[in-house]
């Protein structure tokens, strides 16, 4: 079943979409501009992470069948969310996720709703179900992460740094349509040893299991490149069970260590993901993770942003953070614009340097008229 | 043209099938959220002939979109692949057309089952030897034991849930209640659940964080019934219920359930007192097999956290002893001419059962797409 869903990469460059005439780039603006908007509604109607992550998987999967020129992404991610949070017993009203779209948008995004909001939410819902084939098992790198983690041998407070970190990096990868092009394990696997690499961390497995057994239960393909510190590379490729190679992850990590240089250009308008929820309330009921092996993460230290002179709660600000940065005539045509900022960024910035930063911008922002240009 | 016309007629759905490959044979019931057909593959598809059992949703509920209640079932199906579990095959959809108001509407197909418990236990010419019943018990622990590990509540345990193939094979459908639990931490879930004569004392006195137990009180119910031949309790009211359960197992005192006095209704129900457990009394006239009494009496046992799960249910000399459950329900059921569904819905006959039959409506042909 996972199978179906996962796309080529080929495939990303043939979507209905880009048939209808959107452009690449484009189309994977909108797809970050569909999930920004699901992560913020998430946030605003303190939903779970794995909500989130669903809706964004919805998000995408549709739009490997379907175009942005005929369905409107506001009201897919709407619709996706809405759905996400049946699937994942987490239900809102219908009523209460337009409300919620509504603050969030601008007036002029919001039209896209129609007359009856909610009607057009509930159309919208029909078609995605159909889309999605009703899959309604999804699975997400969350669970792996904490699952993998626990095996890390070290210090309780560093462990959970880097599981905090992976965890970020994970919210920031919904953004991203990786989740088609990989099993959720894999991305887990990658993003751990990124987030191990940036926190210095050195990945070394608990003691009292065998290497051996750990294959076993682990059932990661992953796995033995994130211990080829310890072992021989032929050991990995006899244990490689599943197609996924060393090169996938490395392009995970790269996707993900891009959008981390990215950050600073972005800075401004960054989404909290963070709150979307942390490794420390997992609370997930068919996971057999135990997580008190892990240290709770450390409050995240970047969690609340000092943008002088707007409270991060005003309506404003929320529409700011999911607003996107239009871009630029193919200045960064290779790199993958899609990338949003992921959370936090190694090393935190300090406030003063992010107003710097927007100067090098080369994206001109979009008007605010209650913060001028950015 | 309405905007859904529209919508539904440009696009394509690779991977959601039209319904009308399959043809509608005639109505079988009603389940918790839609009506249940019985149908069979069209001769242009690819398995032609097939039998499946159609299973329309309603959308009463128009302003919260696709029920809930719908959404669990095949998620959870989806997750269940098991002998004993209803298997669901796919989901198809109908087009929009202008005499359903534009309303598309979607049908979950499962594989099709000639009987349910309910039906034969109610019809005279239907008698299981002692083997065959132990076989049927066996089989509903083993889908217990299966959807419990698999950390899945059903919920709506009821002969009526309890399908029969015709090879004699039990399948436990209906998954339109059932949810995900966890071992660690119980979440509170609504206790508004299972059919009144098949639910459990704590559920009556207002438990919320119960667990896989609620299940197996109901599969004591459907095992005694194998016996009896109708559902034991029939209460009309909760109160009427618990009256029912406290006569049947004794009173329920903190006693024989430390921590019954914690729950939400202890204080608001009336609880008959210094009532003596009667259960074995009362069954020995049906059931003479002695281990059959025990299990049972493990199985109405008050105390959830006491009650038998389905492993001590599987383990339990019942199933390990002569005669041992046979091995398969050829015996009784290649005497029956004809599925349960067929006589009801050919002749309505059987209508003053469907009360509580799976609440099966009056039987009409009218057409549905």
């Amino acid at each position: 079943m996972l199978n179906k869903w996962m796309f080529d990469k080929k495939k990303l460059r043939q979507t209905p979409s880009q048939s209808d005439g959107v452009d690449y780039l484009t189309e994977i603006r909108y797809r970050k501009e569909g999930a920004k908007f699901i992560q913020a509604a998430v946030k605003e109607l303190r939903l779970t992470h794995d909500t989130m992550a669903t809706g964004c998987v919805f998000f995408h999967r549709f739009f490997m069948f379907h175009s942005f020129e005929k369905f409107n992404r506001w009201v897919m991610a709407a619709s996706c969310l809405f759905l996400a949070g049946k699937v994942e017993e987490t239900p809102k009203l219908s009523k209460d996720i337009v409300r919620t779209a509504k603050n969030l948008l601008g007036k002029e995004q919001f039209t896209a709703f129609a007359l009856n909001p909610v009607d057009e939410m509930l159309i919208y819902e029909k078609i995605l179900l159909q889309t999605v084939k009703f899959d309604f098992n999804i699975i997400h790198p969350y669970k792996f992460i904490l699952k993998y983690a626990k095996q890390f041998r070290g210090e309780k407070n560093r462990k959970g740094d880097v599981v905090q970190m992976a965890w970020n990096y994970c919210n920031e990868s919904f953004c991203t349509p990786v989740s088609l092009h990989y099993p959720p394990d894999v991305i887990a696997g990658a993003l751990l040893t990124l987030s191990a690499k940036r926190c210095k961390f050195n990945i070394n497995l608990s003691k009292d299991i065998e290497k051996d057994d750990l294959y076993e239960q682990i059932d990661a393909p992953w796995w033995g490149y994130l211990i080829e510190s310890s072992t021989t590379v032929d050991d990995i490729n006899t244990n490689l069970q599943s197609s996924t190679t060393v090169d996938d992850i490395e392009e995970i990590q790269n996707i993900m260590q891009r959008l981390s240089e990215e950050k600073a250009d972005l800075y401004e308008d960054e989404v909290d993901v963070t709150a979307c929820d942390s490794p420390g309330n997992e609370d997930n009921e068919l996971s057999d993770v135990d997580v008190e092996d892990v240290a709770p993460p450390p409050p995240p230290r970047d969690n609340k942003r000092h943008i002088p002179g707007l409270e991060p709660s005003s309506r404003a600000a929320k529409r700011a953070a999911i607003r996107d940065i239009v871009p630029t005539n193919g200045s960064k045509t290779d790199s993958i614009p899609m990338l949003g900022e992921p959370h936090p960024p190694p090393p935190p910035a300090p406030p003063s340097r992010r107003r710097d930063s927007g100067r090098h911008r080369e994206n001109p922002g979009i008007y605010d008229p209650t913060r001028g240009f950015l | 043209m309405t905007r859904t016309e529209t919508l539904d007629k440009d696009y394509s759905y690779p991977y959601c099938n039209d319904v009308s490959k399959y043809e509608i044979i005639f109505k079988i019931g009603q389940g918790t959220f839609g009506e249940v057909f019985k149908a069979k593959s069209s001769n242009t598809s690819t398995s032609p002939g097939k039998t499946v059992a159609l299973k329309k949703i309603l959308m009463d509920n128009e302003q919260e979109g696709f029920p809930i209640t719908a959404l669990r079932e095949i998620k959870i199906l989806q997750l269940l692949r098991h002998e004993n579990i209803v298997t669901l095959h796919e989901i198809c959809r109908s087009k929009a057309q202008a005499m359903r108001k534009f309303k598309p509407s979607i049908f979950l197909v499962f594989e099709f089952c000639e009987h349910d418990l309910a039906g034969l236990l109610r019809n005279q010419e239907v008698k299981f030897t002692s083997a065959e019943k132990k076989r049927i018990a066996h089989q509903l622990f083993n889908g217990l034991h299966y959807i419990h590990k698999n950390k899945i509540l059903h919920r709506d345990m009821k002969t009526a849930n309890i399908l029969i193939t015709k090879g004699g094979i039990l399948k436990l459908a209906d998954f339109g209640l059932a949810r995900a639990f966890s071992f660690r931490d119980r979440v509170k879930y609504t206790n508004r659940v299972v059919t009144l004569w098949y639910r459990p004392p704590e559920l009556l006195l207002g438990e919320r964080e119960y667990g896989p137990e609620v299940d197996m009180w109901g599969a004591g119910c459907i095992v005694a019934e194998l016996w009896t031949g109708t559902p034991l309790m029939q209460g009309s009211t909760e109160q009427e219920q618990l009256k029912l359960i406290c006569n049947f197992c004794g009173s329920i005192t903190p006693e024989v359930w430390p921590g019954v006095t914690k729950l939400d209704l202890y204080r608001n129900m009336q609880l008959p007192e210094n009532k003596t457990r009667k259960l074995k009394e009362r069954l020995r006239h049906f059931a003479r097999d002695h281990h059959a009494l025990d299990l049972l009496d493990k199985l109405f046992i008050l105390d959830p956290s006491k009650r038998a799960n389905s492993e001590d249910a599987l383990d339990h000399d019942f199933f390990w002893t002569d005669p041992m459950p046979a091995e398969n329900l050829n015996e009784t059921l290649s005497k029956l001419r004809s599925s349960n569904f067929d006589m009801f819905s050919g002749r309505n006959n059987n209508r003053r059962y469907n009360s509580h039959v799976s609440g099966a409506s009056n039987i009409s042909h009218s057409k549905v797409f």
